[in-house]
């Protein structure tokens, strides 16, 4: 008889030395293009929050809130490592206070929905985490996992977006006046009832239809202002005169609130400023022909950075140019453009502006090293200062978010990670 | 200028240490080496973004040969139901991957065993994975894995016996 044990053995040490072990960097830039993979299928499917076994947290406005009850354990599966509910979003009122949404979503279904349940933790400390509790169910018409906006301490926004509803609002909202413990549903009409002539504390600056709408499209694009006191939506009485406009939800560093559009007629790109909260706008056309789809402006030490990418299009284009403006936004110098030789793809979120001068853009997926510039943004060469997930500015500071776990920098140049517990 | 912490040797190690056998293990599961890689390797992913639970898990290894066999089985269903519905019978096995020749009668012996059989054989004697470990994987009694092997032996020693006397 074949000596069968010893043919397995040597079968064993065969296969496994044909199989070759890839470097264990790649498995870090695996889990990036994950992430942003899982992401946008999140994001672009109907999500159906499933209601876990708990009181129902929606408060009456007529009625006494409930009484607080303590969350339903999570509903993790020790056995299932893969369906772990990751950090899906994080904002910070302050350095102290923040907030994190962890979900957890099952398969697919058939009808193409991915049931999610979210998560809600809190810290006060800036370092701590707790758990709050579950967010309530909602309509199955809302797309993805919600839009979470903080507004102060223990003020809280979510919204989701709801496409092709006849006689309905395109946004749905929850807010909470206590720390996300209760929430109430609060209406937002498509074009905003109320109006303020500047950015309350803690506001937050959103897209608003502000001049009426043509069927189903809105025919004046503006900006409006989500207000910390009532959760509601406002139109800003004193709107950049810009279209197709993105916004910055929360002013800089330095306390700047800015919006990037096309200027009427033109189609130009310009960038506005406001330096009193939204009262009045510095408005500068650049001279720039890109294509972008997201602008992000970052300051440090008097000098603001704004940036033009192109994430996630039919090409991808990454990073796209660099402003900088030393007059609080008067006037915009182009400093970097990409050329055949030197580009970079892969960039997403802010810049990174630190205090040491230096002005750093992230790449992620495929493409994972940073580049930094210190001559103010006209070169980059290659850096180590990788981070774990897409960098954002908070009120807290820059911010990198990944599955469980979050660095955070309030000067761009020493960053600190921190933990978030699953339950 | 550097993050507050790093994935540390641990996780180097660890990957280093445990690849090729939960390469193996997902083999087991696929029948194809080369999807066995690949879902390794998402799960080195996974267990990345959560390195913090796996460092203190017991066993890290146990818990991404967890999520290499969640990810196996979840594929291995959706390809069975793809070929339900596209009413495919059972694809033959692709031809082994390049071994030395000594070798290649047995692999191929191998790949001819039933599935269940087959996986059985490729978790014990080609992952080095206990009894008890393949039955939680394969989802059945620790008497039927052994039952299988038992079977899977007798089956292989026959077929390299013939091979044998056809050789002589």
């Amino acid at each position: 008889m074949p000596d069968l044990d010893g043919r397995l053995s040597a079968l064993r040490d065969e296969l496994r030395a044909t199989v070759p072990v890839p470097d264990v960097a790649t498995v870090a830039e695996r889990f990036q293009q994950r992430r942003v993979r899982r992401r946008m299928q999140i994001g672009a499917v109907a999500a159906v929050l499933v209601v876990s076994a708990a009181v129902p947290l929606l408060r009456q406005l007529d009625a006494d809130p409930p009484p607080a009850t303590p969350p339903p354990a999570p509903t993790t599966s020790a056995t299932d490592p893969e369906n772990f509910p990751f950090l899906y979003q994080m904002g910070f009122a302050d350095e102290e206070h923040g907030y994190a949404l962890r979900a957890q979503c099952a398969e697919q279904t058939a009808e193409g929905e991915t049931p999610c349940e979210l998560f809600l933790f809190g810290t006060e400390d800036g370092e701590n985490w707790a758990r709050i509790g579950d967010i309530p169910d909602r309509p199955r018409l809302a797309g993805g996992l919600g839009q979470l906006s903080v507004l102060g301490k223990d003020r809280l926004a979510l919204d989701w977006f709801v496409a092709g509803v006849p006689n309905a609002s395109d946004t749905l909202r929850l807010y909470s006046d206590d720390g996300g413990r209760t929430w109430e549903p609060v209406p937002v009409p498509d074009e905003p009832v109320e109006e303020v002539t500047e950015i309350p504390d803690g506001g937050v600056l959103l897209p608003a239809c502000v001049g009426g709408r043509g069927g189903e499209r809105c025919t004046e694009p503006g900006v409006g202002v989500l207000r910390p006191d009532t959760g509601t939506s406002a139109r800003l009485a004193n709107q950049p005169d810009l279209e197709d406009v993105i916004v910055g939800e929360i002013p800089t560093n330095d306390g700047y609130w800015w919006v990037a559009g096309r200027r009427p007629g033109t189609g130009a790109w310009a960038l506005a400023v406001s330096s009193n909260d939204g009262r009045t706008w510095e408005t500068t056309e650049l001279d720039w022909p890109g294509t972008p789809n997201e602008w992000s402006v970052v300051d440090q030490r008097g000098t603001l950075y704004a940036s033009a990418a192109r994430i996630m299009g039919e090409k991808e284009d990454g990073l796209l140019a660099v402003f900088r403006s030393d007059d609080q936004g008067k006037t915009w110098q182009l400093v970097w453009q990409p050329t055949a030789a030197m580009s970079i793809p892969g960039f997403d979120g802010t810049l990174v502006a630190a205090t040491d001068g230096s002005l750093t853009a992230n790449q992620y997926g495929p493409h994972h090293q940073p580049y930094t510039s210190t001559d103010g943004g006209r070169t980059f060469v290659e850096s180590d200062q990788r981070r774990f997930g897409v960098v954002e500015w908070t009120r807290a500071g820059y911010l990198a978010v990944a599955e469980t776990t979050y660095e955070i920098s309030v000067n761009g140049a020493h960053w600190v990670q921190f933990d978030i517990p699953v339950g | 200028m550097t993050a507050g912490k790093t994935t540390g040797d641990w996780f180097a190690s660890l990957y280093q240490g445990s690849y090729r056998s939960l390469v193996l293990t997902a083999y087991a599961l696929t029948d194809d080496l080369g999807e066995a890689e690949e879902i390794t390797q998402e799960a080195f992913a996974v267990a990345y973004g959560r390195r913090t639970r796996v460092e203190h898990a017991d066993s890290p290894e146990a818990w991404i040969r967890t999520v290499v066999v969640n990810i196996a089985r979840r594929r291995w269903r959706r390809r069975a139901m793809l070929d339900r519905i596209m009413r495919r019978g059972h694809a033959e096995p692709d031809p082994p991957p390049p071994t030395a020749g000594e070798h290649l009668d047995l692999h191929a012996a191998i790949r001819a065993l039933g599935r269940d059989h087959q996986a059985a054989v490729v978790l014990h004697y080609l992952a080095d994975l206990p009894v008890d470990e393949v039955a939680s994987i394969l989802e059945v009694p620790v008497g039927t894995v052994k039952s299988r092997l038992s079977r899977a032996r007798a089956a292989l020693a026959e077929q390299l016996r013939a091979e044998e006397m056809d050789r002589a």
